[in-house]
């Protein structure tokens, strides 16, 4: 076995390096340069194979039979996942690995710091997906996708989404909106309820409700260590509502401050809700301690103890679970998250989750390619609990009319951003969290906690 | 019999003290592999961390700059981390105290009772658990609902009996980091008690008669005769426990996750390299925590020296 002298081996490191990270290299060179640091032709080959995984995703890849995919789906959203991998196996045969973790970031970081990453992973969060990218370690997908098919099952904004520096790294399996406030329609009928179509009617009707002595609202925000993100969306769709997505854009970069008084704005369109003490059960204490989605429930209890609750399409999932006999339309229902500032009527926040891939050979490509496809997931569309951005999926394939509304307005957005919170990077997201913490705790210290978030992210941002 | 058995012990000790210049190198080659294996999982990342510790290291690992004392700074003055070393006080003084205190007591009461295994066992199976599976049942204890609903948590229908409001035991800042440490003391209990049984049951049954035949009464037994006899064991299980309770992290991160003020310094940790990848904090709360435990150590390592010293 021939040892390699420390310039060499310092040279092939250097290579391997930028072949990884940039794309300034090709194989051509790649092989050239392998052998000029003493590799034979195949030991260079072996190595290019090796460093295959990286940003290029040109040339033959390799064989494979079957993708370990990690993700955070369980429980229904495993079962609905695996509806579509059984297809896809009938299809060519290949086996696809679910392993599945609540832990995604810690589990994926660990695992691509000990250069063994899953196949094909779920997101653990937009920054670290960017950050993924710009190490180098996603597939790339567009050159190996038929674009012009995925140009026209997406809309450029998802596009855009899933894209970094003009190429396409991921698939969207499946989305939610997150402009959804859902009730109970009997409820809401038999006190005289009426659809609000601006904040200024959201207040009075809850106003009405609790000037009749019942509670209009439901909140909860514990999620164990996450605990705080239900309150984050509120506010990202109340910051999306008022200030349209431009601004939206400026805060997650950090070039709106948070003492910014559109943030404090925000905050304090929220706390009217929260801090109405005849709105919610309790509060504040009973929204920092239940969980979001033991608060979910109460709308649907008879009689009812709520009559308003505010989070995601994926609510449905909450509700159609733990209360089998509801019918949708008729005893559950959302509405439409109310016109704050009539220039960005219909404007939405939402999340997408995210399917990338971070080694590169026929198996991943099949399935990749397959995950786009409205084939793919209409199979989970018909299980109801999400929706598809991919507009080749029929519309009537929704198992009911919350489902196709709650699609429609993802599709039919004025304008669409992931949720804020989701992309900025995570020690900002968490402090965003624990800040909405404190805030529902202690409404009167919003100065302090937003220039506590201030100072956090002049660290976090420069490094 | 006797006499001479233990004749035979004396003489099958080695004489004690050895010159030291009697070192050979095969000395060293039986001591390599140790040193070796100490140098490359123990020394050698430790000296990494230390150094990560006073670096700026971006989110992909790659060190920025030179950070000096800054992470340091940033713990010892921060107000939220602050309270994260004050928690960690907290678990250490009230968590040590009573693993320890109830240990002993227990193992005192239920000595020659005659359900004394039912007792130790029942009291041992929460050990078998994982933190995981005790935080869930815990869950269960402390679950709250607002005011007028039915409390389905044991401990607030406890206090509904006693028309006492029911509270938020893991939000509520005055009694949430007890709340945590409740959970702590009731796995670890029965694990300071079954050792401490054993050492009480070591105690020569002479040595207890002849107490009695002076006329000594129960507490001083207790005082006098069972814990200066068993005094090592208790320290061991003391510093067993405080070693525990410094890195402290599960029953925080599947309760709470730190919030509420309920931090400790292995979550802070935790959140620093694995959620905020901040290499660098997270080596300096790393760090923190090593310095912590040191004297605890070095306390441990005399006390064994010590001991062997008497024989």
């Amino acid at each position: 076995m021939p040892i390699y002298d420390r310039h060499d081996r310092q040279e092939l490191d250097k290579l391997v390096e930028e072949y990884t990270t940039t794309s300034n290299i090709n194989r051509r060179q790649f092989l050239q340069r392998a052998m000029a640091a003493g590799l034979s032709v195949s030991a260079a080959s072996a190595l290019l194979a090796a460093c295959g995984g990286g940003s290029t995703g040109t040339g033959t890849p390799t064989t494979a039979s079957s993708v370990d995919v990690l993700n955070v789906w369980s429980g229904n959203e495993l079962t609905n996942f695996q509806l579509i991998n059984t297809a896809f196996k009938k299809k060519t045969g290949i086996q696809i690995n679910v392993e599945s973790t609540r832990d995604l970031p810690t589990v994926l970081n660990t695992r691509v710091k000990a250069n063994n990453p899953p196949d094909v992973t779920g997101s653990p969060g937009l920054s670290q997906f960017h950050t993924l990218i710009s190490q180098g370690k996603v597939v790339r997908l567009d050159t190996f996708f038929d674009m012009t098919q995925v140009r026209k099952d997406y809309s450029q904004d998802w596009i855009n989404l899933a894209s970094q520096n003009g190429g396409l790294y991921a698939v969207l399996p499946k989305a939610n909106s997150k402009g959804t406030i859902w009730y109970n329609p009997k409820a809401f009928q038999a006190i005289g309820g009426t659809i609000p179509q601006t904040w200024n009617d959201l207040i009075a009707l809850s106003d009405k409700i609790a000037n009749s002595g019942k509670y209009p609202w439901s909140m909860g925000v514990s999620s164990g260590a996450a605990s705080g993100w239900p309150a984050a969306d509120w506010i990202d769709q109340i910051y999306m509502s008022l200030n349209g997505p431009t601004m939206v854009d400026q805060w997650i970069a950090h070039k709106i401050p948070w003492t910014h008084s559109s943030v404090k704005q925000a905050f304090q369109y929220f706390g009217q809700i929260v801090n109405g003490k005849r709105y919610i059960q309790g509060a504040p204490t009973s929204i920092l301690a239940t969980g979001f989605t033991d608060a979910s429930y109460l709308p649907y209890d008879s009689p009812p103890k709520a009559y308003l609750y505010y989070l995601g399409d994926f609510t449905v999932g909450f509700i159609t679970a733990q209360f089998t006999s509801l019918q949708a339309g008729t005893d559950y229902n959302f509405i439409p998250f109310p016109t704050l500032n009539p220039q960005y009527a219909g404007a939405i926040t939402g999340g997408a989750d995210f399917l990338f891939a971070m080694k590169d050979n026929t198996a991943v490509r099949e399935y990749m390619k397959y995950l786009s496809t409205a084939e793919a997931q209409t199979i989970w569309i018909k299980q109801g609990g999400a929706s598809s951005v991919n507009r080749s999926v029929d519309l009537s394939v929704y198992p009911n009319d919350v489902q196709r509304n709650a699609a429609k307005q993802l599709s039919q957005a004025t304008s669409f951003r992931s949720s804020p919170d989701d992309q900025m990077p995570t020690a900002m997201e968490t402090a965003f969290w624990k800040a909405t913490l404190a805030y529902i705790q202690n409404p009167g210290q919003l100065d302090s906690i937003l220039s506590g978030l201030e100072s956090t992210a002049s660290s976090v941002y420069t490094s | 019999m006797a006499t001479i058995s233990q004749e035979g012990v004396s003489l099958a000790v080695p004489p004690r003290r050895r010159r030291m210049e009697g070192i050979s190198w095969s000395a060293w080659i039986w001591v390599a592999p140790a040193l070796l294996l100490i140098g490359v999982f123990y020394i050698w990342p430790m000296i990494g961390t230390i150094v990560t510790s006073l670096e700026n290291v971006d989110t992909l690992g790659n060190v920025t700059g030179f950070a000096g004392l800054k992470w340091y700074k940033t713990i010892f003055t921060d107000p939220t981390n602050l309270i994260i070393l004050r928690n960690n006080l907290l678990w250490l003084v009230v968590g040590t105290a009573l693993t320890v205190g109830l240990g002993l007591i227990i193992a005192v009461l239920v000595d020659r009772v005659k359900i004394e295994r039912v007792i130790k066992s029942t009291l041992f199976i929460p050990m078998a658990l994982s933190f995981v599976a005790a935080g869930v049942i815990w869950r269960f204890m402390y679950i709250y609902r607002p005011a007028g609903e039915n409390q389905i948590g044991l401990l607030n229908a406890f206090l509904g009996l006693f028309r006492i409001p029911p509270q938020a035991w893991f939000v509520n800042e005055a009694v949430n980091n007890f709340a945590l440490i409740a959970i702590y003391v009731w796995m670890w209990t029965g694990f300071s008690m079954v050792i401490l049984s054993a050492a009480l049951k070591g105690i020569p049954d002479e040595i207890i008669e002849a107490a009695k035949m002076d006329g000594a009464n129960r507490f001083t037994m207790f005082w006098r005769v069972m814990i200066p006899m068993i005094a090592p064991t208790i320290t061991v299980v003391t510093i067993t426990m405080v070693i525990n309770i410094l890195k402290i992290f599960d029953v925080v991160y599947v309760n709470t996750g730190g919030a509420f003020n309920t931090s400790v310094i292995a979550q802070a940790f935790y959140d620093q390299l694995f959620t905020n990848q901040n290499g660098g904090f997270g080596s300096a709360w790393a760090v923190v925590l090593t310095l912590v435990i040191l004297p605890v150590l070095i306390i441990n390592i005399r006390r064994i020296r010590a001991e062997e010293g008497l024989r």
